[in-house]
């Protein structure tokens, strides 16, 4: 096997009762790389990164990361690797009451002991603050470092859950529809954002996003999925209108043939 | 059909006030007043326009500086109190989560024994009052303000387990969600993840608990501690209105301080 794959999926099933929410897909994805996941909702994105962390197991089918397969890691050694990798969820998952920078330092928990990581968040070194501090300028909000996260925009927490991720000083960023709350500017703002540190920092990035528009723009490699199934997975630029035509006619006449 | 059943349940709450008013031997005659008992009354409440500053059996007695004492040993009884069944009641509201419990690798079906355990002894510390409590720990100690601290602790440890734990097995998941999977153990999720979700609501259910705990502590004065409630039951026991509504005010004083100050963390707390 390539030693520089980080993402692979062997013929991974997930089924929710009688859905098929990923129906055995293989895919690769290589140390670097950037990859968008488009597709109508309920086609299997979610499913498809949380496989890739851990967070689902297959019913059939591998994952792997790293060249270590997940299923046969022990709980320690998944959390290692969780802690390599960053995940910003849709719905940003902070602790709203706390200050924006103890959210940013609890990234690193995977990294630390308990007792460690109450002095860390807690009692944080002023070198720690200015780690933040400097991760928050990048993501475009230094001025909120000592703000409660209750306080910010839709747009801001985004980038708080980005700063928690990248604080993780990650080897590969997953992002689940990382935009879809916020408006179209801030949506390619963020987009923007995140391809570019993955670019500058070689991190491998996927993203799973709505809007097909940013999607080709952002991400030199394309997977479309729909019911489940990978329906194509190949470089933008080769990528014809139909391609993405098919992607949601198929799933429209799918619908009329449920219905 | 369910206006039938409803009319049978009216006639049937009344039945049973009736029963239990001719059981507790009340007639007309002892719900009603004598003439005296009025007067009594009467004075108790015109009283309340004219608290007095000067002791009633003695004019020459200031009663400011007793009443300002009362009230700090109150305010001291309270936060000696809940401080202590804070920490009592977080430790035992923890281990009364069923989330907690399920961060280890304990089997399932141990899982109920373990918090069940913890929630019978919450349940036997709150179920019996503080002024029963107060009874026994008094013949222990005797009028010390170990006692008294001790009988409110108990029982507030106790309520306070049974909702933080509450608070805990219900604080949502996203953060703990998050940080699972970035990396986080489960004592980590726990307690970065879950608690701070709880927070806000402990926090102001401990204010609250503050207030009850001000008036736990001067009803403890009925005992001869010396808070609010020892002058008000002697005032009141000598017929002195004027002085009782003195402490009274005084009561109603700390209550409202700690209403408006807690009023104002708990704004703090939940919302930006």
């Amino acid at each position: 096997m390539n030693p520089a794959a980080r993402f692979v999926l062997e013929d991974a099933t997930v089924s929710f009762g009688q859905t098929r929410a990923v129906d055995e897909v293989s895919l690769r994805v290589g140390a670097g790389e950037l990859v968008g996941i488009v597709g109508p909702s309920g086609a299997g994105k979610t499913t498809l990164l949380r496989l890739l962390i851990g967070a689902v197991r297959p019913q059939s089918g591998r994952v792997s990361v790293d060249g270590s397969a997940l299923a046969e890691l022990s709980p320690q050694q998944l959390r290692a690797l969780r802690a390599q990798i960053g995940f910003v969820h849709q719905d940003h998952r902070l602790v709203p009451t706390q200050r924006v920078v103890t959210n940013v330092l609890s990234g690193r928990l995977g990294r630390w002991s308990f007792l460690r990581a109450l002095r860390e968040v807690y009692w944080p070194r002023r070198k720690d603050v200015e780690d933040v501090h400097r991760i928050l300028t990048r993501v475009g909000i230094p001025e909120k470092l000592f703000e409660r996260v209750d306080s910010l925009s839709g747009g801001q927490m985004q980038r708080t859950a980005i700063a928690r991720a990248l604080y993780q000083e990650p080897e590969a960023i997953l992002a689940d529809e990382p935009v879809s709350s916020v408006d179209p500017t801030r949506a390619r703002d963020t987009v923007a954002l995140l391809a570019r540190i993955a670019r500058e920092e070689g991190i491998t990035l996927c993203v799973s996003l709505h809007n097909l528009e940013l999607a080709r723009e952002y991400f030199p490699r394309l997977i479309g999925m729909r019911h489940g199934r990978i329906v194509f997975d190949a470089p933008t630029t080769d990528l014809l209108p139909q391609h993405f035509e098919s992607l949601y006619e198929l799933s429209e006449q799918q619908m009329l043939q449920d219905a | 059909m369910r206006l039938r059943s409803r009319a049978i349940l009216v006639v049937g709450i009344l039945l049973a006030g009736v029963v239990s008013a001719w059981h507790l031997g009340l007639d007309s005659s002892s719900i009603w007043p004598t003439a005296e008992r009025w007067t009594v009354l009467g004075r108790f409440l015109s009283a309340a326009f004219m608290p007095t500053l000067t002791s009633q059996s003695d004019l020459a007695i200031n009663i400011v500086p007793r009443t300002l004492q009362a009230m700090w040993t109150t305010v001291i009884f309270a936060v000696a109190a809940m401080s202590l069944s804070l920490v009592g009641g977080i430790a035992l509201g923890v281990l009364a989560s069923e989330r907690w419990w399920s961060l280890f690798p304990v089997p399932r079906a141990v899982r109920p024994v373990l918090y069940g355990s913890v929630r019978t002894l919450i349940a036997f510390m709150r179920s019996i009052h503080e002024i029963l409590w107060a009874i026994g720990l008094l013949a222990a100690f005797g009028l010390t303000t170990v006692a008294a601290v001790i009988a409110i602790a108990i029982p507030y440890a106790g309520t306070l387990a049974k909702v933080f734990s509450e608070m805990l097995d219900e604080a949502p998941e996203d953060a703990a969600e998050a940080l699972r999977m970035a990396g986080a153990g489960s004592l980590q999720i726990f307690v970065f993840g879950l608690i701070p979700r709880a927070i806000p609501d402990m926090g102001a259910y401990a204010f609250y608990r503050f207030e009850c705990a001000l008036r736990s502590a001067a009803i403890l004065g009925f005992f001869g501690f010396e808070t609010l409630g020892k002058y008000i039951h002697q005032s009141c026991g000598e017929l002195y209105f004027r002085e009782a509504w003195t402490y009274l005010y005084a009561l109603v004083l700390l209550i409202v301080i700690v209403e408006w100050w807690s009023g104002a963390v708990r704004r703090k707390l939940t919302v930006a």
